[in-house]
């Protein structure tokens, strides 16, 4: 066990920090799509010019290449300059990016990695379908060779940002005969193709930030697909090795900063005999027990970080960290909502504490559902035998 | 920056685990009517092995490794329910150290004296709570004045009743007058320590219990499949694997941090205390659930596990103390 950082780590840092008070954006990060898009994508642009894009990235293909100590001092170096999420950035650079970097042709690569590296363009997801979730390997949306073009029939849903997104990361069924992991293929569609209808689904937050997607005969040349046909499931998961943990660091420290602005506001707000709520006896322990998980998240993540400075690939221990910070997550908004009394009627604006609250219902659906990472936990890091399913 | 243990630091661990295993084995506490191991032939050699000085500088008489080894140490000692006494004997030997009382810790070091623990001013009642007190010479008593140290010659000791924790007798006693032989005032870096090595005891539990939860859900069959393959029962071994994570993540990097003698260590024991009660207290819960009828025997043990936790929540002011304390924390941003 080691505490200490190295100077040249110390010196890192510092020129991370001068970097991000002079550049951080001052405005708030709008909530709309296209005005989101905007944002990130200039965002993103800033971070290019000033040699910050792509800080896990490779330097053969323009990123950063940084070291995992050096990822995890960038990231705790953004939260606390308040830099803005991710957003529309997301899938293009920890997703797809790193999908195209280990699986992707010379072409690809080229045609695609410095665009994302840019901020010139949005990828969005299309994995999910209305009747494949958890079972995502059962997905249906069909896609038929015809000459050097793949025919796409089928729908997509859950697609954050479809409907300002350039290119999307595609599965598709090429090979219906095959058993269920081995017919799938991982294809990059230009979102512009006829036969793509885009529709925003409004989330229970009251937010547009993802959408269906249907298919109608899309044309996408062959050129298109990563890593073979038939491949789409290892291509999908081979991005999985790309994130170690560091993302984590400054969602960590975001939500560690939402706490200690909560516990300032229960010296403020006042419940039953108009007393402070920090002074309530539920409240101030249940505000002491969340800030004590919030405190142990933080050192999870540099167990994490650790774990994965001595792993070639990272294991399935990530779910624990992804379970914990989740289910944390939801208990901060549902702390807030309780600490409101009867002011927690009023939503008001995107951004307000009951609005957060409503969109924290995501946290343990999005991405793997906590259910699915139990499973994980349970089957692959404790090694309990797998269940009756597929 | 790395607050995975090294290899020096398992073996560390390793070694403190298979004294104790010899010494302390589980298979003695299937038995309701089992004695106590006795503490007092065996302190001796653990002095020569140098446990209660494990983090000591060597100039003090100690071994000259730090917080980090001794976490490792206490979480074996959590996960094989060894001897609350090398937890007192450790917290008494750094004290004295801080005291410049070279004697009395020279004593101590060796094993020579047995040290018990006291929690002062629980309540209004004005009963001091003595744990592990009956076969010790010397008490440390933590307690709203900090932590101090008593003989135990002539002290009356209240109430021998049956224990919650066969291993660690509890009994009751009036400290105030009692004169300390050292004493440190409250929230000293000595504190701080001892929390973080009751939270480590705690992670060892809640570790141990995740570890028999698997083992049993993966050997017992029910509907002809292992009660491990249905959701109900891996879910809540899964959550045990995260409760157990949290709790030995956060003692790390406190150990870390009290090795750095970063201003933010007593804070950062203080949350791992909570995590680790937590993990230690629910995770043995758990454990008994998952094994259903056999976990209810006496005979299995799954039960000391509980019993133990809910000893060491006890240990430095207890889980409600603790959350007021870490609640007090003016700001915990990094």
């Amino acid at each position: 066990m080691d505490g200490t950082f190295s100077p040249a780590d110390n010196a890192f840092r510092l020129e991370v920090r001068d970097w991000l008070h002079d550049n951080v954006p001052r405005g708030a990060r709008p909530y709309e799509p296209v005005d989101a898009r905007a944002f990130d994508l200039g965002w993103q642009r800033t971070m290019f010019d000033g040699d910050w894009a792509g800080i896990s990235w490779p330097t053969e293909y323009g990123g950063r290449g940084l070291s995992l100590i050096q990822q995890m001092i960038w990231h705790e170096e953004y939260a606390r300059a308040r830099a803005p999420y991710v957003g529309v950035n997301f899938v293009g650079l920890n997703h797809a990016g790193p999908t195209l970097i280990m699986n992707g042709t010379d072409a690809q690569k080229a045609t695609h990695l410095p665009r994302v590296l840019r901020g010139e363009v949005v990828w969005c997801q299309g994995f999910s379908e209305p009747g494949s979730g958890s079972d995502l390997a059962s997905l249906r949306t069909r896609a038929v060779i015809d000459g050097d073009h793949l025919v796409v029939n089928g729908q997509k849903v859950w697609t954050s940002f479809g409907d300002v997104a350039d290119f999307q990361e595609l599965l598709v069924r090429t090979d219906p005969a095959a058993t269920k992991h081995k017919g799938i293929t991982w294809v990059i569609c230009d979102m512009r193709t006829p036969g793509i209808t885009v529709r925003p689904i409004v989330t229970m937050a009251g937010t547009r930030d993802f959408c269906e997607v249907f298919y109608d005969e899309v044309r996408i040349p062959i050129a298109n697909v990563v890593g073979g046909l038939g491949e789409g499931w290892r291509v999908a998961n081979s991005t999985l090795s790309f994130e170690r943990g560091t993302a984590y660091l400054s969602q960590q420290i975001d939500l560690a900063r939402t706490l200690e602005s909560l516990i300032e506001l229960a010296g403020e707000w006042t419940g039953p005999g108009y007393r402070p709520l920090i002074v309530d006896d539920e409240f101030s322990r249940r505000i002491a027990e969340v800030r004590a998980q919030v405190t142990a998240m933080r050192a999870m993540s540099y167990a994490s970080v650790s774990r994965a400075a001595t792993q070639a690939q990272p294991g399935p221990e990530g779910s624990i960290i992804r379970l914990y910070f989740t289910q944390l997550q939801q208990s901060v908004y549902r702390l807030a909502m309780d600490m409101l009394g009867h002011r927690q009627l009023k939503v008001g604006a995107a951004g307000s504490w009951p609005y957060y609250y409503l969109y924290s219902f995501s946290r343990t659906i999005a991405g793997g559902s906590q259910e699915i990472q139990r499973n994980i936990i349970g089957e692959r890091v404790l090694g309990l035998p797998r269940g009756a399913r597929q | 920056m790395n607050i995975l243990p090294t290899a020096e630091q398992r073996e560390i661990a390793d070694a403190i685990a298979a004294v104790i295993r010899h010494d302390y084995p589980l298979a003695r506490l299937a038995a309701v009517d089992t004695e106590p191991v006795s503490d007092r032939e065996r302190w001796p050699a653990y002095g020569e092995l140098g446990w209660f000085g494990l983090g000591l500088p060597e100039q003090l008489g100690g071994v000259g490794c730090g917080a980090a080894e001794e976490v490792m140490a206490f979480r074996e000692l959590g996960r094989h329910l060894g001897p609350l006494g090398v937890f007192a004997g450790s917290v008494a030997a750094r004290l004295t150290a801080e005291t410049a009382d070279d004697a009395l810790r020279a004593r101590i070091l060796t094993g020579e004296v047995i040290i018990g623990w006291a929690e002062e001013g629980l309540d209004a009642t004005g009963d001091d709570l003595v744990l592990a007190g009956t076969d010790a010479d010397l008490l440390l008593v933590h307690g709203p004045t900090g932590l101090g140290l008593v003989d135990t010659t002539g002290l009356e000791l209240r109430d021998d009743t049956p224990d919650l924790d066969r291993q660690i007798s509890v009994r009751y006693a009036s400290l105030a007058a009692t004169p300390r032989l050292a004493e440190l005032s409250p929230g000293s870096a000595v504190e701080a320590r001892a929390t973080l090595f009751a939270a480590a005891m705690l992670a060892g539990i809640a570790e141990a219990v995740r570890d028999a939860a698997i083992s049993y859900a993966t050997v017992r069959e029910q509907f002809g499949v292992p009660i491990g393959s249905f959701q109900a029962v891996k879910h809540r071994c899964a959550d045990m694997a995260v409760r157990a994570e949290a709790a030995w993540a956060t003692v790390s990097y406190a150990a870390v941090l009290l090795d750095e003698k970063d201003d933010s260590a007593a804070a950062l024991a203080l949350a791992a205390k909570l995590t680790a009660t937590d993990a230690a207290v629910r995770s043995a819960q758990e454990s008994i659930q998952v094994h259903g009828g056999i976990g209810f025997t006496y005979e299995q043990g799954a039960h000391l596990y509980v019993r133990r936790a809910h000893v060491l929540d006890h240990v430095l002011g207890g889980r409600r103390r603790h959350l007021a304390d870490f609640l007090a924390i003016p700001t915990l941003l990094p």
